[in-house]
């Protein structure tokens, strides 16, 4: 199944924990799935630029043993689309669970 | 077998690829991240037991397409033709230019007038037309011109997508019932630019927080 679409929430829920980067918020998101959702950075960044440029997460670059990271967090516009998509996600889930539920 | 030093080289080539035709501040922006990134994931791959090669191997392997990552960039970060429709937004002159375009307008219409012969329109509409463009015109030339900050680009863009709507508009119903051989090209090159600048609202509408890659006015190219 492709999961592409539900990565913007998933950094946003990951973000509402407070400032991260890129590479932690891949692997948290990864452990938390028990490794399901394992997003490769060519879709992780643009998917994090994208929020960005939508002004739901702000970036700031800092320099940690050498290495440039560029730390996000969740805006006020960010918290509320993140509200919005997981009661549309409980809405869209419950709905999907009651068709399988059906069908088996 | 390649050697981590290979591999990095791999890197480069696949930052050079995910990259391209992005503007400079965009692609150095994503070149740091993904150092940062390759770099904290073979120390993660070194931790769990797996040797430098190996680490790099597979941290490479987890990179993913290139290509499929330059598409996506590209749709959230200005490339160079995005940054070059900018700068020849922002790039108005001064008054004398603007009433060179209004002298523009007057011998396009004049010429109009002449080549459409026996034209249905009334020439209230013709100038209200008129009137309307050169409205736009300068709406574009003050906008890209704002007082003491920066223009408003993504507004920039809407004032030129309605420049050359309406431009289209005003065309074709000046050439229904008449000649199109004579508007064909010109309409064309319209409709053209419309939708380039409609575009050109549209993702900017994906990239407008991300200041540091507008090109500032009389900015050089990159």
């Amino acid at each position: 199944m492709n999961f592409r679409g539900v990565l913007p929430t998933l950094i946003l829920q990951n973000l509402s924990r407070g400032p991260n980067h890129g590479y932690r918020i891949a692997q948290e998101i990864k452990q938390k799935s028990k490794g399901v959702l394992d997003f490769k950075e060519g879709t992780l960044y643009p998917a994090l630029h994208g929020l960005e440029g939508k002004g739901f997460i702000t970036s700031q670059t800092r320099v940690e043993n050498g290495r440039t990271r560029c730390y996000y967090e969740l805006t006020e516009k960010g918290k509320k689309a993140l509200a919005q998509d997981k009661q549309e996600w409980r809405r869209v889930s419950g709905a999907f669970n009651l068709i399988l539920k059906e069908a088996m | 077998m390649s050697t981590p030093a290979t591999q990095a080289r791999n890197l480069y080539k696949w930052l050079e690829i995910a990259t391209a035709e992005l503007i400079p501040p965009s692609g150095e922006r994503i070149r740091l991240e993904i150092e940062a990134h390759f770099a904290d994931s073979v120390e993660s791959h070194q931790a769990n037991g797996c040797s430098e090669a190996e680490a790099h191997a597979a941290v490479l392997a987890e990179l993913g397409d290139p290509i499929e990552a330059a598409k996506r960039f590209r749709r959230r970060h200005l490339t160079e033709k995005d940054a070059k429709q900018v700068r020849q937004m922002l790039n108005v002159g001064g008054i004398a230019r603007l009433l060179a375009w209004y002298a523009m307008d007057a011998l396009f219409y004049i010429y109009f007038l002449y080549f459409l012969k026996g034209h249905h329109l009334p020439l209230g509409f013709i100038a209200a037309a008129l009137i309307m463009l050169a409205a736009l015109q300068t709406s574009c030339f003050f906008v890209a011109r704002p007082k003491g900050s920066k223009p408003d680009i993504r507004l920039l863009a809407l004032t030129h997508v309605f420049y050359d709507g309406c431009f289209v508009v005003i065309l074709t119903l000046m050439a229904v019932g008449t000649s199109w051989a004579g508007v064909s090209v010109g309409l064309i090159a319209l409709c053209l630019n419309f939708i380039r600048n409609l575009r050109l609202w549209f993702k900017l509408g994906q990239v407008e927080t991300i200041w540091p890659e507008m090109p500032s006015r009389g900015a050089p190219a990159p």
